[in-house]
């Protein structure tokens, strides 16, 4: 082959990388709230694109419905809602900022932390979306993961219960 | 019993792929891998690209000439023999027209509106089989796909109808907002019986299950699941009786009130891109897709699809708009639970072994 798969995968690789980390800086960065849920969307559809690198693309497929077709857009729906004048203050209070860039510090410590200490498995290269990974998935999720599973789905319901007793209340 | 099926060494049955062979052995000879494989899938997404313009422009005019005859009118017939070229021509005017951006316009979401909403619904068209093995990508998630891409078109929406600074635009953008999420729900789950049937979410596999009978006939459950499928199918494409996002007679336009010239055109792309492509879905999940006797495949995938979509001019034709609040209920309390009925009842039978063709799961 002229040109190596590996180097293909790591120049797909970058880019979305640097596609994903452009979005969730915009996102923080954006002066409209209008504006910061379009970089989340780039953001989601990057790490979407990493996924189908990493051969799950199943896992990718869903991402992009659950939290693009309808998370952000319910997103959405909520920012049209709210006035259009509204604009985040320029500047936090100097409390606000002081916390927030204590936490942000905390986080990325922690972060780099993990990633550094992990002994990360190196396993060969995945032949590009050729075993279909629905059916592991599948079996995993309701035989090994069916307790977790299930808890998870009673938890969503409880949630939705909630978010309509409080939308009812008159 | 099986019907003559038209075998794919003669040419006429399966031209792209005798053209594809043809093509890869002339490349092949004279450059290295992997260059003649991606000039290869290049040239199929500009053949699929193509098709798309050429589908679309015999879609606008089938449905005027069609819903004319339907109101006792004659529709398009002076541009070209029975008014065939209407649609080129409307396409050259739009061309030339200028894009006004609006002072209130949010301006770059603005313009990256129609793209968002038009993309993805070219992406589709990569995954759909006209044939035995012909199609850009044969993904083993394709139903998935379809879904996933299918989505990303109502952020576009909103963006328009956010950006444009209209009121009208955002009660349209928002009706989009509501109206997709309700009835991508039961668009999912009934999906979920092709798919069970055929024990694969791979559309060729879908197809290669319908060998001996076609799901729609695999009852009861393939006529609801069909019927489901085309309601929900309208609900996601706008079109009428569900097209509340751009009723004119409430809020002029809807999310496109304030798009002109090409901008508008994309709207206009992605919409009857959409509906072939639903049609498409339709007939390859279904209807068995390309399969037919006698005449090559990809005649027959197109034969369907467009029967399909003849359908869905004909109930534009036929139906009223529906009003906002009946809309949201038909979707959450018919559209739901009928869908999550059927496909309980699916497999159930498969687990029965009861139905019909049903390969499922061994």
């Amino acid at each position: 082959m002229l040109i190596p798969e590996g180097a293909l995968i790591a120049v797909t690789f970058y880019v979305l990388g640097v596609l994903a980390i452009a979005g969730g800086v915009g996102l923080i960065l954006a002066r409209r709230i209008f504006h910061s849920a379009l970089f989340l969307v780039l953001t989601l559809v990057s790490v979407a694109g990493v996924f189908v690198i990493l051969g799950a693309d199943f896992l990718a497929a869903v991402q992009v419905l659950v939290y693009v077709g309808a998370i952000t857009v319910l997103l959405l729906f909520g920012i049209m809602l709210t006035p259009q004048t509204v604009q985040l203050p320029d500047i936090a209070s100097p409390g606000q900022a002081i916390s927030g860039a204590l936490v942000a510090a905390a986080l990325f410590v922690v972060t780099v932390a993990v990633v550094a200490t992990t002994a990360w498995p190196r396993a060969a290269p995945l032949p590009l979306a050729d075993q279909p990974t629905t059916n592991t998935i599948a079996f995993n999720l309701f035989n090994t993961y069916v307790l977790p599973f299930e808890i998870a789905s009673i938890l969503l319901l409880v949630a939705m219960i909630g978010a309509i007793v409080i939308a009812r209340e008159e | 019993m099986t019907l003559p099926l038209c075998p794919p060494a003669v040419f006429i049955c399966d031209p792209f792929g005798h053209a594809r062979q043809g093509l890869y052995a002339v490349l092949g000879a004279f450059l290295p891998e992997p260059i003649p494989t991606v000039a290869l899938t290049v040239l199929a997404i500009a053949l699929v690209l193509t098709t798309v313009a050429v589908v679309v422009m015999s879609q606008v005019w089938a449905e005027r000439r069609i819903i004319a005859f339907m109101q006792g009118r004659l529709g398009p017939n002076r541009v070209g023999p029975a008014g065939l070229l209407q649609s080129l021509a409307d396409v050259v005017k739009l061309l030339m027209k200028e894009i006004i951006i609006p002072t209130q316009a949010d301006r770059i979401p603005f313009q990256l509106a129609p793209l968002m909403v038009l993309v993805p619904s070219l992406l589709i068209w990569v995954v759909l089989p006209w044939g035995p093995g012909l199609m850009v990508t044969d993904l083993n998630i394709g139903v998935l796909f379809i879904l996933a891409t299918g989505a990303i078109p109502t952020i576009g929406i909103l963006a328009a109808g956010w950006a444009s600074g209209n009121k009208y635009s955002l009660l349209g953008g928002m009706r989009v907002a509501a109206q997709l999420i309700s009835y991508e729900i039961p668009m999912a789950i009934i999906v979920l019986v092709p798919v069970l049937l055929a024990g694969t979410m791979s559309l060729q596999g879908i197809i290669d299950a319908q060998s001996d009978i076609w799901f729609v006939l695999a009852l009861p459950v393939g006529p609801i699941a069909l019927f489901l499928f085309l309601v929900a199918g309208i609900a996601e494409v706008n079109r009428s009786p569900f097209d509340l996002a751009e009723a004119e007679s409430e809020i002029i336009g809807g999310f496109h009130t304030e798009y002109s010239g090409m901008a508008f055109a994309l709207f206009f792309l992605a919409e009857y891109a959409n509906a072939f492509a639903v049609s498409a879905i339709a007939s390859t999940l279904f209807l068995g897709g390309w399969l037919g006797p006698i005449l090559p495949p990809f005649v027959w995938f197109f034969l369907k699809a467009y029967l399909v979509f003849f359908v869905l001019i004909w109930i534009r034709g036929t139906l009223p708009r529906l009003r906002y609040d009946q809309f949201m209920a038909s979707a959450w309390k018919v559209a739901l639970p009928i869908a999550l009925v059927t496909v309980g009842l699916t497999a159930v039978q498969i687990t029965l072994h009861a139905i019909p063709g049903g390969a499922g799961i061994q």
